[in-house]
């Protein structure tokens, strides 16, 4: 099952060993079914528990977290996410953007026979996309209104936490709101180095927060979920 | 999520057993094989001449179940009556069909195709396109008793997912390889660059995959770039491209950020050779003046899906020699064609937009001088029923599908066709014919050309044994 069980399957099977559930030690038949069917050996995919959360969750929670706003109030969203796979309401085929037996080839969820079905829709320019979409987040805002872009965030407002030069406390509101407290050392570091680099001006906080949004956004903590 | 329990007890069970139970568990013997595959590999591309010049094959995807028998025909008076009768509404209008001959097919029998087809009519005429008449998904051959008694027969008939998973990897959905990549893995040695030697203008699909050779997609302008680790002021600051690229430079906290990480890589690392490759070659633009459909419809191929995705694989096609590829697979695929309603009204659309793409996609072959080293082959999950429910037709399984290229023996019908009738002895049901060629020979005559010798043919579609030769389409 594993080359390397944990102490606490050991432990279930072993005492399955001394009691099969009916006051009889030694069943090895009820050992056999218990190192088979214990959750450890069934379960676990590489790395655990989790998934690769989908485009269009991708971009609802960075609207409600951050607080975006749609300048039309109609969150002109419709195409935005067709480059990175899932135009929303609008799977190519009856079978959704992406099926729930499929089993990414050449990964180790192959080699483990899992499935992991958000993969469907990743490949090399879907992957491009979503960055790109995640840069225009960052930015002025997707969808387009006929004169400007309709869903946006107003990031001289976010930015203003960072007005007094406290770096950290916008990786941290990042980090809570986007990324649930997941944020890696190497994620944070690339945040406040980036936003360091930004000398000061006027627009210096909304561009640090731009900066640091983008990141987050484009970094393999926020796609994924464990 | 949870690990999938069929796969997990498949690989804990013992090989041995897996291995006794003929062509159904082709996910065991599958694997042993394919541990030597690699090793194997650059070995098997000496060995199979792959010094020679440059192929692609290239795979035109019908998503949907295409009803082919509307494509091919009978125009004999007896077999002409036969289909009209089992059609019904579905028949298509003698005066809309265009005459091509008995195609080798048995004395006085003669086919047609829809007038919507002309442009792929053509290319029969010219001999560069050739029909493969009544291929289906098969693990071995059956007859009607075995159907009917459930013997031997495909998992899963009849389900769009596990059929095109079928068709392309002759394993139902969740199958790890497909047909196409495990040719590649043999193939890609002869390759300078072989992250471009299955590639994808389509999406997703496990055609193209294999133990080594991995899916390569590009879009219908070419690659996409990541804006965003170009260096420049981007988001705000120019410290972030740098800052980007080192986060997506990283293996990942678990599974889903190390293998979501490793397409971005794999993405970062070929877009800027990729776009230089194709900027290098010729741009052959989609003509956007509208072509008149017969049914008066205009077609405007520079718009149309599957005529871009044909122009992106022409563009690489172009560009491979200059990048040193010498063997290549592609797909492109086209969707609506599961006509259970509106069929009359859908097909002929559908059947101009493929056969204007084609044509237009094998004339830039010819004028690029590559036609003698491309070829396209159509497939689907399945054919349709003869019969009609009302105002369509539902699943069937054999259909006929077409080879075009200059390598092909063509202005022939390869196979057998049936009798197009309802209540033959190949029908299962409501028209549902039972294939006469099983998709793992049409595969093999596409590998052969290819490059493939009998045993990395045997090794890269694994039930080929259970039948006995292929077909000639090239």
């Amino acid at each position: 099952m594993t080359s390397q069980p944990s102490p606490a399957y050991v432990a279930r099977v072993a005492a399955v060993f001394n009691n099969n559930g009916n006051g009889v030690r030694g069943d090895l038949a009820a050992v056999v079914r218990a190192i088979l069917l214990d959750d450890e050996a069934r379960g676990a995919p590489p790395g655990g528990f989790g998934k690769l959360r989908e485009p269009v969750l991708r971009v609802t929670h960075w609207a409600r977290a951050i607080g975006a706003h749609s300048v039309s109030g109609s969150w002109l969203l419709t195409w935005e996410l067709e480059t990175s796979g899932q135009r929303a309401l609008a799977s190519p085929t009856v079978f959704n953007h992406y099926r729930p037996g499929y089993v990414p080839p050449n990964t180790s969820f192959a080699a483990m026979g899992s499935t992991a079905p958000e993969f469907q829709i990743v490949n090399e320019s879907s992957v491009a996309a979503w960055i790109n979409t995640a840069e225009a987040m960052a930015g002025s805002g997707l969808g387009w209104t006929g004169s400007t872009n309709d869903v946006k965030v107003d990031y001289a407002a976010l930015g203003s936490s960072v007005a007094d030069g406290s770096l950290h406390r916008l990786a941290d509101q990042l980090d809570l709101l986007l990324l649930s407290g997941r944020m890696s050392a190497a994620l944070r570091s690339g945040v406040l180095d980036a936003m360091a680099a930004i000398p000061d001006s006027t627009t210096a906080a909304s561009n640090r927060a731009r900066a640091a949004t983008f990141l987050v956004l484009a970094s393999p903590e926020y796609v994924s979920q464990p | 999520m949870t690990a999938n329990r069929r796969a997990f007890f498949r690989a804990s069970a013992g090989l041995a057993a897996a291995a006794a139970a003929p062509g159904l568990r082709l996910h065991v013997p599958l694997a042993m094989g394919l541990a030597g595959l690699g090793a194997l590999a650059s070995q098997r591309a000496q060995g199979a001449g792959i010094q020679d010049g440059y192929k692609a094959l290239v795979c035109l995807y019908l998503a949907g179940g295409s009803d082919s028998h509307n494509w091919l025909l009978p125009t004999d008076t007896a077999n002409r009556a036969s289909y009209a009768t089992a059609r019904g509404e579905l028949a298509w209008p003698t005066d809309r069909v265009q005459d091509i001959g008995n195609g080798g097919q048995a004395s006085g029998r003669s086919f047609g195709m829809p007038v919507e087809l002309a442009p792929l009519r053509n290319w029969y005429t010219q001999g560069k396109l050739g029909w493969l008449a009544n291929v289906g998904t098969l693990v071995r051959p059956v007859s009607k008793a075995d159907f009917q008694a459930g013997l031997g027969l495909p998992a899963k008939l009849f389900s769009h997912n596990d059929q095109a998973a079928t068709w392309q990897s002759l394993q139902p959905e969740g199958a790890p390889t497909g047909w196409g990549g495990r040719m590649g893995d043999i193939l890609m040695a002869a390759n300078q660059r072989p992250v471009f030697t299955a590639v994808s203008a389509s999406g997703n699909a496990v055609f193209l995959s294999g133990s080594n050779v991995t899916q390569y997609q590009v879009g219908t302008n070419g690659p996409v770039a990541i804006n965003g680790a170009q260096d420049g002021w981007r988001a705000g600051s120019s410290a972030v491209p740098g800052e980007l690229r080192k986060l997506l430079a990283g293996s990942g906290a678990n599974a889903f950020e190390a293998e979501y990480l490793r397409v971005v890589q794999r993405s970062l690392a070929t877009s800027g050779t990729l776009q230089a490759a194709l900027d290098a070659g010729p741009a052959l633009d989609l003509p956007s003046a509208p072509i008149t459909l017969p049914a008066g419809t205009p077609l405007a191929l520079a718009n149309d899906a599957l005529a871009r995705q044909l122009r992106i694989v022409a563009r690489m096609i172009a560009a491979g020699p200059a990048m040193g590829m010498k063997r290549q697979v592609f797909m492109v695929s086209v969707g609506g064609f599961d006509s259970h309603s509106f069929q009359m009204r859908d097909q002929p659309l559908l059947m101009g937009r493929v056969a204007h793409a084609v044509d237009w996609f094998l004339q830039t072959m010819q004028a690029q001088g590559q036609l003698n080293n491309v070829l396209l082959f159509s497939a689907s999950d399945f054919g349709r029923g003869l019969a009609s429910n009302g105002d369509g037709c539902d699943h069937g399984w054999g259909s006929h599908h077409f080879v075009a290229g200059g390598s092909v023996q063509g202005g022939h019908i390869h196979g057998s066709m049936p009798v197009t009738a309802l209540g033959t002895a190949d029908d299962l049901g409501a028209g549902r014919l039972l294939p006469s060629t099983a998709v793992t020979q049409y595969a093999a005559s596409l590998g052969g050309w290819m490059g493939l010798g009998a045993s990395d043919l045997a090794a890269a579609l694994p039930n080929l044994g259970s039948f006995s030769g292929a077909p000639a389409l090239v």
